[in-house]
């Protein structure tokens, strides 16, 4: 239950990670405060800010309710209010999802709110509320079912612009004292902002000397390159996003094609630290989310590993990912942000990348611990998911057979599916390999970067291993800048195949509308046949003729494409 | 209740080294044998008199475990005086002290007046850290120092007082900007003293007191 809670139930990193999650949901929630208690909020800023004004400005008091919201927050209200009320609450929270945290909180901070308006300093805010916790915890805040009843009533579920805050300050808020960045805009931040650079700084050093370690195991030139121009690129990114609060010397992140790279990206960390630490939660988030589609990933090949032959994996690993990534960061860069579709097994490229024998440009990416523990997991990997593993596919089966909307979309199911087996995953495999793929990803590339990576590798993935199908035999040989050169082509137009479903879903990380549900499925579908066919070793070759192929093709086709194959898999599998 | 000044405090130390015990022993006059973990901050309140003057102290106790490190940052700031605790019958806490401290001068004012207090004292027999070792610890970084037992209460008050003491002189030596609210101190709604003849010995109504 407890694991299910945190991995399941809560926001990401509500416990771990500096209490990330945790942060975000405080931003989130006086965010709500001020949307549904417009005169609380305003009133509670007032006396926040009234120390300031006094002080010209030097003073600093961190958000009022930040005390109580937080140890309401992590303790799930088990100490601030009687037991009846939280078991209650409890049950809402099993039933309803995290949201219900931040509603009870506001049902409280609405009773309350009369008492709190009454105060006029902070001091006596704090002297008012250590009386009115102690009665809450005796008395509640009012009757149970009252309570109940407001938190139920008080919005549609799932309320209206939560995942939108949530990701707003997933991204915007800062790892360290998020606090800080919210309250004091601007002038006052300088002093102890210094330290919160600092730190940020020796992050992104860290991560930098980490990359340098790597290239003095591995081959060095490549690399180095690779990373750089990467970081160079997120950092760029990241500094479109911020729009023109910088001086953006994006241009200097972009002029990286050479070994000059490192110092230039000194010289941009230092230049832009603020940002920098934005990209470290960024970073943060990122991994999270890599985590969880690295578990999505190791059911999904062991589902296609079950179902196609017993080869290794090893001969799946595919150049193009990677070459795509190449071929696309100037573009991407270009794009905005755009929310994940979390649907993505991403990982499937993360599995794919460690190996070693098709070693191009990109596979220098690895860090040469890397192989090892990749091997590790295909030894293991089939035993311990085999039984989860069956029962998540054939939920996915009906699902898609149905095609319902359901209000629980399957990204969740997954997820919760996935929690449920985070322990055989965590104790065997996973961790191994999913730390060291996640430690490169993320320094790699930027948010978007990963984000388009993934997106694009799945579907690249998807349509191309169908296309794989259907011209088996196809025997065509290329010569790789040619290659490479369609490789891109294919792969832009299956960005905009990605593109066009995650902007038909914009809340796509909780939210899935159908058409993501069949798309996942598709995805996971033709990864089943993807890896018949590489197992097959089916190769490259062949491979690069598909995409060619594909690359002719228009957006609807391809997705036509993909439904037949989809189709014929699901006759399959009956 | 009206109050001549209002200063900031802040509790820092290791997890388990009885920062909420001794916020509890001051406000409440209570000891809880039973750990009770600090979610975030918690904060209790309490009167004293320093010459004659009625000073509220406004107590922000920290969690000391790692996880909450940049929850509580926050709180550092704007505070005009720091309790930073160790155990004397762990020398790991003692040797966290560096840590603390430059974390606390980082995010804190620089006239932030800064009390070691070595706990436990009572503890006699598994004594890890010498009396003298505090005392050279506080020297060396300019710190007031005493050893303290929440359970007996055994010079509780005199650390929260002794603070507040050192603080109210550097107001009067102009170190503080009483107009600052960034120092921690803000002046109370009555400027005026209040004729209070009360006695030193922290007779002021204690309210507040950790809020679960």
């Amino acid at each position: 239950v407890m694991i299910y809670l945190i991995e399941g139930v809560l926001p990401k990193g509500y416990f771990a990670n500096n209490l990330r999650g945790l942060s975000v949901d405080m931003a989130v929630f006086r965010e709500l405060l001020r949307l549904r208690l417009p005169e609380l909020s305003k009133h509670l800023d007032k006396l926040q800010y009234e120390a300031q004004d006094s002080s010209t400005g030097a003073s600093y008091e961190p958000p009022l309710i930040n005390v109580f919201t937080m140890q309401w927050f992590l303790t799930l209200f088990s100490n601030c209010l009687p037991k009846s009320s939280v078991l209650r609450i409890w049950d809402l929270i099993f039933l309803e999802g995290n949201e219900i945290l931040l509603r009870t909180a506001l049902a409280i901070w609405d009773c309350l709110a009369d008492r709190i308006m009454s105060v006029e300093s902070a001091d006596e805010f704090y002297s008012i509320m250590g009386v009115l916790t102690r009665e809450m915890m005796e008395f509640g805040v009012t009757d149970t079912n009252e309570l109940i009843k407001t938190i139920c009533i008080m919005a549609p579920f799932p309320f209206p612009q939560l995942n939108d805050l949530r990701e707003k300050y997933t991204f915007n808020i800062r790892p360290l004292t998020s606090s800080f960045a919210l309250v004091k805009k601007g002038v006052q931040l300088f002093h102890s902002d210094e330290e919160e650079e600092n730190d940020a700084n020796d992050d992104q050093i860290m991560v930098a000397n980490w990359c340098i370690t790597n290239l003095n195991s591995k081959q060095k030139g490549e690399l180095a390159f690779n990373l750089i121009f990467k970081l160079n690129v997120r950092l760029s990114d990241a500094r479109k996003e911020g729009g023109s609060r910088t001086p953006s010397p994006s241009s200097s992140g972009k002029q990286l094609p050479n070994m000059g790279g490192y110092s230039n990206f000194l010289s941009v960390n230092s230049i832009d630290p603020q940002r920098m630490t934005l990209d470290v939660s960024l970073l943060k988030k990122q991994y999270l989310k890599l985590k969880e589609r690295q578990r999505q990933a190791h059911i999904i090949l062991t589902e296609g590993f079950q179902h196609g032959q017993n080869n290794t994996f090893s001969k799946r690993q595919r150049v193009p990912v990677n070459h795509l990534l190449l071929g696309k960061t100037a573009l991407l860069a270009k794009k905005p942000k755009r929310p994940s579709p979390v649907l993505q097994p991403l990982s499937k490229s993360g599995c794919r990348k460690p190996a070693p024998e098709r070693s191009k440009t990109l596979y220098d990416l690895k860090p040469s611990s890397v192989p090892s523990s990749s091997m590790m997991n295909k030894g293991e990997k089939p035993e311990s998911v085999k039984n989860e593993t069956i029962t998540w596919t054939q939920l996915r089966l009906e699902k898609k057979r149905e095609k319902l909307i359901r209000k629980y979309s399957e990204p969740n199911l997954s997820s919760h599916t996935v929690s449920d087996q985070n322990e055989f995953l965590e104790k065997s495999i996973a961790e191994s390999k999913a730390e060291v793929d996640f430690i490169s990803f993320p320094s790699q590339g930027s948010t978007d970067d990963l984000e388009q990576k993934c997106s694009m590798s799945t579907s690249s993935d998807s349509s191309s291993t169908e296309l794989c199908d259907e011209v088996e035999n196809d025997d065509k040989t290329d010569t790789s800048p040619e290659t490479d050169k369609s490789f891109a082509s294919f792969s832009s137009t299956d960005g905009e195949v990605e593109c066009t479903q995650a902007s038909m879903n914009p809340s796509a990380n909780e939210n899935h509308s159908r058409k993501n549900l069949s798309e996942h499925s598709n995805v996971s579908e033709s990864n089943e046949a993807g890896e018949k066919v590489s197992e097959n070793e089916e190769d490259e070759e062949k491979y690069m003729a598909i995409k060619r192929e594909l690359s002719n093709l228009s957006v609807e086709e391809c997705i036509q494409r993909l439904n037949e194959r989809i189709s014929t898999l699901i006759v399959e599998k009956d | 209740m009206s109050y001549a000044y209002l200063f900031k405090y802040i509790i820092i130390g290791d997890t388990g080294v009885g920062k909420s015990c001794l916020l509890l022993q001051f406000t409440d006059k209570r000891f809880q044998p039973v750990h009770d973990l600090t979610i975030g901050v918690e904060f209790g309140a309490r009167m004293i008199t320093i010459d004659g003057k009625q000073i509220k102290l406004q107590i922000w106790d920290t969690a000391g475990q790692e996880a909450f490190r940049s929850i509580t940052r926050s709180y550092y700031r704007g505070a005009a005086g720091a309790l930073l605790v160790y155990d004397i019958t762990r020398r790991d806490t003692f040797n966290h002290l560096t840590t603390w401290l430059e974390d606390a001068r980082q995010h804190s004012n620089s006239n932030m007046v800064i009390m070691l207090i070595g706990n436990k004292s009572d503890l006699e027999s598994r004594r890890e850290v010498k009396k003298e070792e505090g005392e050279a610890f506080a020297r060396e970084h300019g710190l007031i120092f005493m050893e303290t037992s929440a359970k007996t209460a055994a010079n509780v008050e005199e650390a929260f007082i002794n603070t507040a003491k050192e603080i109210y002189e550097k107001i009067q030596e102009g170190v503080f900007d009483i107009n600052n609210e960034a120092n921690g101190i803000k002046i109370g709604p009555q400027h005026s003293p209040t004729n209070t003849s009360l006695p030193l010995s922290g007779s002021g109504s204690s309210q507040g007191g950790g809020c679960c």
